[in-house]
C-alpha cells in the first residue's frame, strides 16, 4: 500500500492529505497569533466598542487608552515601573552573561580538580526547586536588608546553570591553538579571555543575553514575593493593578489591552530580530533529553 | 555547592518550626504538615494543582506532537512560516498573556461572542479552571512543539525510507520508528510539563484573581504555589516551607513513576 508520505510524486491522495494538514497548521498558527490580534486591536478601542466588537479590527481607532496609562496618577506608576523593569532587567542581563561567559570558559578550557564534580552539581542544583527555596530565601534577604530594593532584584539567579551550560558546550569548539597562540604572545589569563573567547562566543553569549532578558523582564513570582515597595517594582507588578477604575473594583478591559500591548512590544521586537536563538534556547535541555 | 543546597535545607528545618520571622521559633513537629493537611483550602489547592497537571497535559503533549510530524512531513510546504507563528505565544509574558485571556473569557469577550455561549469564565467556581487551562494550552503548545521537532531532527530519514520499503504504512513506521526513537524526548517534555505544571503560580491567579490587586484567585482556583506564597508573604514561614516540601516530594515521586514507566516501556 502507498501512503502519503512514500508518494511525494503526487496523485489525488497526496494532494488531499496535504491539503488537509496545511489546513490544519493554518488553523493552529490563526489560533496561535488570534489573542495578539485582540491584544492589538483592544487597545485602540473604546470601552464601548470593546463591548460590542471584542475581536475585529477597531472601526474607531483611538489612542485615548495609551494616553490614560501615561498620564496622570496611572501614568506615574507606569514610568517609574517600566524604569524599574529596565534598571532591573539590564544589569541582570548584563552579569549573567558575564558570568555564564567566565563559567562556561572555565569549565570548558581549564582543567581543575573536580570540574566534572562541580560542573554535575551545578546541573543537579537545577532541580532544586524554587517553592522549596522560597521562603528560605525571603528570610535571607530579610536578614541583609535586601526586601524590597533593586539588588534583591538584580543578583539572584545570574548564575545561570542552563547559561553556563551553553556557554561550556559552545567554548569546547574553540580551537586550544587559538588560545595558546595568544598566551604565547604573551596574553594573561584574563587577556585570553576577554580578547579571544569573549569576542569567538559571541554568539552563544547573544543568544544567552537575548533569554534572559526576556526571562527577567517577564518574570512575576520573584518580585511579587520580595518586593512589597511600590516604588520598586516592575512593570509585571504594577501592570494588573493600573487597569482598574478610581473605585479599585471595575476593571477597565481596554486598557488592560493596551497595557498588556506596551510590555509585549520589547519582546516581540527581540523576538523579531532574534528569533532562532530564542526558538532553539528553549530546546538546550530537551537535546540532551 | 553549598550556596545552592543551604536554602533548601534550610527550609526543611524552618517546616518544622512555627516562625514568623522575628521572635524565637518554636519547635513544633509536624504540625505543620498536619494543619495544612487538615486545611480546606490546601485540599482545594491540591485538586487544583492536579486538574492544572492532568487535563491539559495530553492534549497538549499529542497536539504538539502531531504537530511536530505534520512541519516536518513532506506534508507541508511551509515549514518556516509555521515555525515561528506556532512558538509565538510563548514570547508574551505570562502576565500579559493572563490579561489579555481574562478580556477574551469576560462576559462580552471573544470566546463568548464566537461560541455564542454565556460562560462565566471568570467567576463560576467550575469554569474557573477551565479558563486556566486554554490559557495553559494557548501558551504552552508552542514551546512542547518546538521541543518535539527537535527531537525529531533525530530521527534518522534513511530508517523511515527503509521502513517503508519494506511495507509499514505511515502508522506503522509512526509507532515503531518514530514513538521508539523519541522515547528521550517524550520523557523530557512530560517531566517538565509536570514540574512546570505543579509550579504553576502566575498564569491562575492573574486570570481569575481579585481585579488588578495581588489578592490571587479564589480557592477554587489557585495553586498548590499559592500555599507558599501567601505563608512567606503573611509571616507563616514554617507553613510556608512544609507547603513547598509536600510540592516538591509530589514532584518528585511523579517524576520517578513516570521513569520508571518509560524504562519499562523501553525494555
Amino acid at each position: 500500500m502507498t501512503t502519503a508520505t512514500a508518494s511525494p510524486g503526487g496523485g489525488p491522495r497526496w494532494i488531499g492529505a496535504r491539503g488537509g494538514v496545511n489546513a490544519i497548521l493554518v488553523a493552529v498558527a490563526g489560533l496561535a497569533i488570534y489573542p495578539y490580534l485582540v491584544m492589538l486591536f483592544g487597545g485602540f478601542k473604546s470601552s464601548a466598542e470593546l463591548t460590542t466588537n471584542p475581536g475585529g479590527p477597531p472601526s474607531q481607532p483611538t489612542l485615548a487608552n495609551f494616553a490614560a496609562l501615561f498620564t496622570g496618577p496611572a501614568g506615574e506608576v507606569m514610568w517609574r515601573s517600566l524604569f524599574n523593569s529596565l534598571v532591573v532587567t539590564i544589569p541582570y542581563t548584563v552579569l549573567t552573561v558575564l558570568l555564564c561567559a567566565m563559567a562556561g570558559y572555565a569549565f570548558a578550557k581549564y582543567r581543575f580538580r573536580g570540574r566534572n564534580l562541580i560542573f554535575g552539581f551545578l546541573i543537579a542544583s537545577m532541580l532544586v526547586p524554587i517553592e522549596v527555596n522560597i521562603p528560605a530565601l525571603y528570610l535571607l534577604f530579610s536578614n541583609i536588608g535586601w526586601l524590597d530594593t533593586y539588588q534583591v532584584q538584580i543578583f539572584p539567579g545570574t548564575a545561570s546553570v542552563l547559561g553556563m551550560f551553553m556557554a561550556r558546550q559552545y567554548m569546547r569548539g574553540i580551537p586550544d591553538e587559538v588560545l595558546d597562540a595568544a598566551r604565547v604572545d604573551g596574553a594573561g589569563h584574563w587577556t585570553t579571555f576577554f580578547r579571544i573567547a569573549l569576542p569567538m562566543s559571541a554568539p552563544v553569549l547573544g543568544a544567552i543575553a537575548v533569554l534572559t532578558f526576556v526571562y527577567k523582564w517577564s518574570d512575576y513570582l520573584w518580585p511579587a514575593v520580595m518586593v512589597g515597595d511600590p516604588h520598586l517594582e516592575p512593570i509585571m507588578v504594577t501592570l494588573p493593578a493600573l487597569s482598574t477604575d478610581a473605585s479599585g473594583f471595575i476593571v477597565r478591559y481596554e486598557i488592560l489591552l493596551a497595557g498588556a500591548l506596551v510590555v509585549t512590544l520589547p519582546l516581540l521586537l527581540l523576538f523579531g530580530r532574534f528569533q532562532k536563538s530564542l526558538i532553539s534556547g528553549t530546546t538546550v535541555g530537551a537535546v540532551r533529553g | 555547592m553549598a550556596f545552592f543546597a543551604l536554602p533548601s535545607i534550610y527550609s526543611v528545618v524552618l517546616s518544622f518550626f512555627r516562625y514568623n520571622g522575628y521572635t524565637t521559633a518554636h519547635w513544633v513537629g509536624l504540625n505543620n504538615y498536619r494543619s495544612l493537611l487538615d486545611a480546606p483550602d490546601f485540599h482545594a489547592a491540591v485538586v487544583n494543582s492536579a486538574f492544572y497537571l492532568f487535563v491539559p497535559m495530553l492534549p497538549m503533549l499529542v497536539g504538539a506532537f502531531l504537530l511536530a510530524l505534520a512541519v516536518r512531513s513532506k506534508l507541508s510546504n511551509l515549514s518556516p512560516v509555521y515555525k515561528p507563528l506556532i512558538f509565538v505565544p510563548q514570547v508574551m509574558a505570562p502576565v500579559a498573556a493572563a490579561l489579555v485571556w481574562r478580556v477574551m473569557l469576560s462576559n462580552n469577550g471573544v470566546l463568548n461572542t464566537t461560541l455564542g455561549v454565556h460562560v462565566a469564565w471568570l467567576t463560576d467556581p467550575v469554569a474557573l479552571r477551565w479558563g486556566v487551562v486554554l490559557l495553559l494550552l494557548w501558551r504552552g503548545l508552542g514551546w512542547y512543539f518546538i521541543v518535539f521537532l527537535a527531537g525529531l531532527s533525530g530521527v534518522p530519514e534513511d530508517l523511515l525510507e527503509a521502513a517503508s520499503v519494506d511495507g509499514a504504512n505511515a502508522g506503522r513506521r509512526l509507532w515503531h520508528v518514530i514513538v521508539p526513537l523519541m522515547r528521550p524526548t517524550i520523557l523530557f517534555a512530560v517531566v517538565i510539563d509536570t514540574i512546570a505544571s505543579l509550579q504553576l503560580f502566575t498564569e491562575p491567579n492573574l486570570l481569575v484573581g481579585g481585579a488588578g490587586t495581588t489578592a490571587g484567585a479564589p480557592p477554587s482556583a489557585a495553586p498548590v504555589m499559592n500555599q507558599v506564597v501567601t505563608n512567606v508573604i503573611g509571616g507563616q514561614f514554617g507553613l510556608a516551607a512544609a507547603a513547598g516540601w509536600m510540592l516538591f516530594v509530589a514532584i518528585g515521586c511523579f517524576s520517578l513513576i513516570q521513569f520508571r514507566i518509560f524504562r519499562e516501556a523501553t525494555q
